[in-house]
């Protein structure tokens, strides 16, 4: 993987040192450098931790509604008839649509927010329902005769059945609520975000502040995923009682 | 405590009727074999007897209690420990009766904290057994409970059977006629796809009409 990083970063170098434009495809080294000045500077830290916050914010409600909802559908057949057209059509409207419509609706300041929970709501929500459909119901026929009780019925039958499910939906949504998020800050320009110097960086053709920046996005992203995940896997692990069901 | 009785009850999946106006009585604390060959309906009767299927036609009775049960499968949680396994279906006040309870028909404390996934066979149909009996209940069903272990276990496992029954209503299923006479069960052969009329001759019009799951 290592290796395959510096082969892309090598190619990335010869190109930009062929092409000699920095306009163009600034080098790796430019960028570095830029992402090296751009830390110093507090709007930097700013950016990025309103960023953070507004778009982790989203993919976390999206997340508890996507599971709530999930749960609700497939324990009553009228709730999961009503939301299936409902979240058909928030997976098939195009983001830009959601952000056009969110900037008439809500504050600029939120947009990513509600952009990002706008997207991870559906994926979660498919996630989480097929998870608990695929509940074992042999298991769930042994908890019936024994009357297993409903937390403990969660824990040892659902919540392991969930598990997979949860976390590949959410594995997906999370690279999709940065990059929705992102995007709607772009268009929205709400204040100190990273979308609005990724705009600033783009009309000043400023090309290597908008290659780090970009390379800040990936890196936000994958840490923040990873955060998430491993909390998942935590949760899932302490709440499944592997060892008691209590 | 009451009979179960079972009248003239018929069930079929789809097109193939596994069970045709079968009608016995299981006495109440005493213990009831069903005897016969694969596909007679004998799982179905118990299924019925435990209200995970509903009669097409027929009436049941006095099945309306707290049962547990050894399904022929072990139907345990992969991920729980065997200890964890039947501490689900246990009040936490008999929690430290289970491992004593495991210990008594083999388990070290290491396989008590095994989950179930990397258990044996026999080790799983051991705490399957253990789960059944420390449960609480009227009626313990024991459908091929003992299929899959050795002799010595399998000895040990009737013993903590009879041991934890109590006064249970027990229905013991089975293709093996010894088991039932080790049980001093009532048996009854269920042949395949026909009309039974096991229990005795007094079954007939003594069927408790009060408390009746029926195909209505």
């Amino acid at each position: 993987m290592a290796l395959a990083i510096l082969f892309w970063l090598l190619v990335w170098q010869v190109a930009s040192l062929v092409i000699g434009q920095e306009l163009f495809l600034p080098s790796p080294l430019a960028v570095l450098r830029a992402l090296f000045s751009m830390v110093q500077e507090q709007v930097f830290w700013l950016s990025v931790g309103n960023s953070l916050l507004r778009i982790g914010l989203g993919f976390l409600l999206g997340l508890a509604a996507g599971v709530l909802l999930a749960s609700f559908s497939v324990a009553f057949s009228l709730v999961d008839t009503l939301l299936r057209p409902l979240m058909l059509l928030v997976r098939s409207t195009p983001v830009a649509s959601f952000i056009i419509l969110a900037l008439v609706w809500v504050n600029s300041r939120y947009l990513s927010t509600f952009i990002s929970f706008l997207m991870v709501l559906p994926v979660i929500y498919s996630g989480t329902y097929a998870g608990l459909r695929a509940a074992d119901k042999s298991l769930l026929e042994m908890a019936a005769v024994f009357h297993v009780g409903f937390w403990r019925r969660m824990r040892a039958i659902y919540l392991p059945a969930l598990r997979p499910f949860l976390l590949s939906s959410c594995e997906l949504a999370l690279g999709m609520s940065w990059k929705s998020g992102v995007a709607a800050e772009v268009i929205g320009l709400p204040v100190g975000t990273i979308g609005e110097r990724l705009y600033q960086a783009k009309i000043y053709l400023m090309m290597p502040e908008l290659f780090a920046w970009t390379l800040v996005i990936i890196l936000l992203s994958g840490l923040f995923g990873k955060l998430i995940i491993q909390g998942l896997k935590m949760a899932a692990k302490n709440l499944s009682g592997e060892g008691a069901p209590e | 405590m009451r009979d179960i009785v079972l009248n003239e009850v018929t069930k079929a999946y789809g097109e193939q009727t596994v069970l045709r106006e079968f009608t016995a009585r299981f006495k109440a604390g005493e213990v009831s074999a069903l005897l016969g060959p694969s596909g007679a309906g004998k799982t179905t009767i118990a299924r019925l007897v435990l209200g995970l299927e509903r009669p097409d036609a027929g009436t049941i009775s006095g099945a309306d209690v707290r049962c547990s049960c050894v399904f022929q499968e072990d139907r345990l949680c992969p991920g729980l420990t065997a200890e964890a396994n039947v501490q689900l279906v246990l009040p936490h006040a008999q929690w430290p009766r289970v491992a004593e309870a495991l210990r008594e028909l083999g388990f070290t404390k290491e396989d008590a904290q095994k989950q179930a996934q990397y258990l044996s066979g026999g080790q799983k149909r051991r705490v399957a057994l253990v789960r059944a009996v420390e449960a609480q209940g009227e009626l313990l069903v024991l459908d091929e409970a003992f299929k899959g272990l050795d002799e010595e276990n399998r000895e040990k496992a009737v013993e903590y059977v009879k041991r934890g029954r109590g006064g249970r209503t027990l229905l013991l299923i089975t293709h093996d006629p010894r088991e039932a006479e080790t049980f001093g069960a009532k048996s009854m052969y269920v042949p395949p796809g026909e009309k039974v009329w096991g229990g005795g001759e007094e079954t007939r019009g003594e069927v408790d009409n009060n408390s009746e799951r029926s195909s209505s």
